[in-house]
């Protein structure tokens, strides 16, 4: 069949053709998927073509993610979560799901409201699980890579940010990878109280990471990456609960946006309390040492070992207190 | 919000679920790079690089948008709705001698012809002839995830950002709260009883505590207000603000008191906090009927104009930047309906 056609088109316009014509055909598709990805991976859109082709994938994202992103309600606390599997895991933040075996109401997207129990966590990294326990076939999302994940690419955000309201389906926000390191990512997608445990997914539609925590400015976005969760999977849902911050401490919440270091919440049964430190207290000295910002006293406390006493001076109200506080050892 | 805010206080404590930064003292090592604003490298929606993109998108808009200045002080944006000089913006940004810079750079002297309290938009009226109107398009038409911009009185938008979620009915409690500075009277409701409202508890060192309220007094009554629900209550508070002394009637056993306590400031709970993190709110931002959301960072006076979708086409009128992850708009198709009303003096603020 081959040696007749090559006969059929003689002269040395011919092969050149044929090869013009391979060539094309070779191109041509890969030409349009081409101009689509570079609008995407273009710094800075070249214009209203390039925002279009943006605007067209987060749509094709948008309506595969919704349906699988959910409230988790674990009595009167407020955490978001994803689905990743028909029998219905949910992947969600370790500080969310907490201690295994908790009755979770997790509400879908539509609003509809399903039992679950909370599985296991990665104190340190913030993963947590979730399953579903009523009996049904969920809508879920794959789980991508988020190690291959570049500084720039476009990313998505879901989640119920300040808690579930009715009538409000999960909340998207656009923004773009700021940072990607093994144990966080880092993204300009807002997030606030509430969106924990939901997931970020890059313009593919998998899902790269769970929103874990937040600092002051708008780039201050912290997500856990999805492989840590690929990686320990059989032992979240085994309920294994580990990892966690280690070293010194003495269990104060700080808020970062106060000029001064102002305790936001004491832990319970924590150094701090019964050293005698209540919310609201400004502490001005750590180890004799002069705290000007949260970031002092952190400092301080890490140049300590478990066990140090330590004297403290906080101001609360009109009256400065001399407390002591014996540093304790977080449990790794 | 008397009985709400403080049940809200409680709730919202577990509710809010994210942990800020260096919580437990565990995320330090992120903590230092957080002073640093974005990355030079990666252009974030709010870089000036990245709004030039949008130019072309907002060009016809820019023809329909106005700057609103209060006693020579940038206050809101506004969006031209009539071709002889009316202007819709943000009501409750407003005050003062009020001048309107337009699309040509003109500045000319407004005044307000009209309030829709609900939504918070008002009506502006300047000496002008042959102005741009906007071209309207129903929001319903846009799906979640559309870049939206708010054009301003430069070539590139002022902000930019996607629909987070579609046009929806706000109810409830979130409907109700207007006014996120109004007096804290400090005491948490029982319900409402036969005569007024009980108090479950009085909050301890708060203005109801200070002045003498106890827990199973029935307030009747707040200034010349009957207080016969706990809505009622609520919407009398409203209208008060911190460090204001009001006349609260009520009824503890068989007699009746005044008492007049001096309302304090709502204690500030950490989704506050969080929602702070990130820039400034406006004043008004709850309580409008119909919104939709969005994720553009509003500054608060940026508020008031039209925001457009890559068409250029003007789908609302942004309301009030919300929150650390939320702006809102009311949509299109809510505004257009209202604009007779507005300008037919039916409005009018009180003089």
């Amino acid at each position: 069949m081959m040696t007749p056609r090559r006969k059929a088109l003689p002269g040395p316009c011919g092969p050149r053709f044929v090869l013009a014509l391979l060539l094309s055909l070779a191109f041509l598709t890969p030409a349009r998927a081409d101009s689509r990805a570079l609008a995407l991976e273009r710094a800075v859109p070249a214009g209203a073509k390039d925002l279009r082709a943006i605007q067209d994938q987060v749509k094709r994202v948008a309506a595969k993610a919704l349906p699988c992103t959910v409230c988790v309600r674990i009595g009167n606390a407020f955490g978001s979560g994803v689905i990743v599997s028909k029998d219905g895991y949910v992947l969600t933040a370790g500080h969310i799901s907490g201690e295994p075996n908790r009755d979770v109401r997790v509400i879908l997207s539509d609003g509809r409201t399903v039992a679950g129990k909370t599985l296991g966590s990665d104190v340190g990294i913030d993963s947590g699980m979730v399953r579903i326990t009523d009996e049904g076939v969920w809508p879920f999302v794959e789980m991508g890579n988020a190690s291959k994940l570049k500084k720039g690419q476009w990313c998505v955000a879901l989640g119920h940010p300040n808690g579930y309201k009715h009538g409000r389906p999960p909340v998207l926000r656009l923004g773009r990878v700021l940072e990607n390191k093994s144990r966080i990512i880092r993204t300009g997608c807002a997030l606030v109280g509430g969106d924990s445990g939901g997931p970020l997914f890059d313009l593919d539609g998998k899902v790269i990471g769970i929103h874990s925590r937040i600092g002051t400015s708008l780039t201050y976005n912290i997500h856990v990456p999805v492989d840590t969760y690929r990686t320990t999977w059989d032992r979240l849902v085994k309920s294994e609960v580990w990892g966690g911050p280690s070293g010194p401490y003495i269990g104060v919440v700080l808020n970062p946006g106060e000029k001064e270091c102002k305790i936001a919440e004491v832990e319970k049964n924590s150094p701090a309390e019964k050293a005698g430190l209540r919310p609201d207290d400004v502490v001005i000295r750590f180890d004799k040492k002069k705290i000007a910002a949260f970031e002092d006293l952190i400092t301080l406390i890490h140049k300590h070992k478990p066990g140090d006493t330590v004297p403290l001076e906080v101001r609360r109200g009109k009256e400065v207190l001399n407390l002591k506080v014996i540093v304790g050892k977080r449990a790794a | 919000m008397t009985n709400t805010p403080t049940i809200l206080f409680r709730r919202m404590r577990p509710y809010c679920s994210l942990l800020v930064l260096c919580v437990g003292l565990g995320w330090a090592p992120t903590v230092h790079a957080q002073r640093g604003r974005g990355d030079p490298d990666v252009p974030v929606k709010t870089s000036p690089a990245f709004r030039a993109a949008f130019r072309d998108v907002v060009a016809p808009s820019l023809r329909s948008t106005v700057r609103v200045r209060c006693d020579d002080k940038a206050a809101a944006l506004g969006a031209i709705v009539g071709a002889d000089g009316w202007i819709v913006t943000k009501a409750s940004e407003l005050k003062g001698e009020i001048v309107c810079q337009l699309p040509d750079g003109r500045e000319l002297p407004a005044r307000i012809v009209g309030i829709q309290e609900p939504y918070d938009l008002a009506m502006l009226k300047v000496e002008a002839k042959n102005l741009t109107p906007v071209e309207w398009r129903d929001s319903t038409a846009e799906h979640v995830g559309n870049w939206l911009a708010t054009p301003g009185m430069d070539d590139a938008p002022v902000a930019v950002g996607v629909l987070s979620v579609g046009t929806r009915k706000i109810t409830g409690n979130e409907l109700r709260r207007r006014s996120n500075n109004g007096g804290f009277l400090g005491v948490r409701l029982v319900a409402s009883v036969k005569k007024g409202v009980k108090i479950a508890e009085v909050l301890r060192g708060g203005a109801a505590a200070k002045a003498g309220f106890e827990a199973d007094d029935i307030i009747i009554a707040v200034g010349k207000t009957p207080i016969t629900d706990p809505d009622t209550l609520f919407k009398a508070l409203q209208k008060t603000r911190a460090g204001q002394v009001v006349t609260v009637r009520v009824q503890r056993d068989d007699e009746e008191l005044e008492l007049k306590p001096k309302l304090g400031k709502r204690p500030p709970d950490r989704s506050d906090f969080q929602n702070r993190l990130g820039g400034e709110l406006s004043d008004r931002r709850t309580g409008f009927p119909v919104v939709l959301q969005h994720d553009t960072v509003l500054r608060p006076s940026d508020c008031g104009g039209p925001i457009v979708d890559l068409d250029g086409k003007v789908i609302g009128i942004n309301i009030a930047r919300a929150g650390r992850t939320e702006s809102f708009a009311i949509p299109a198709e809510a505004v257009k309906p209202l604009l007779k009303d507005l300008q037919s003096g039916k409005l009018a603020p009180p003089k």
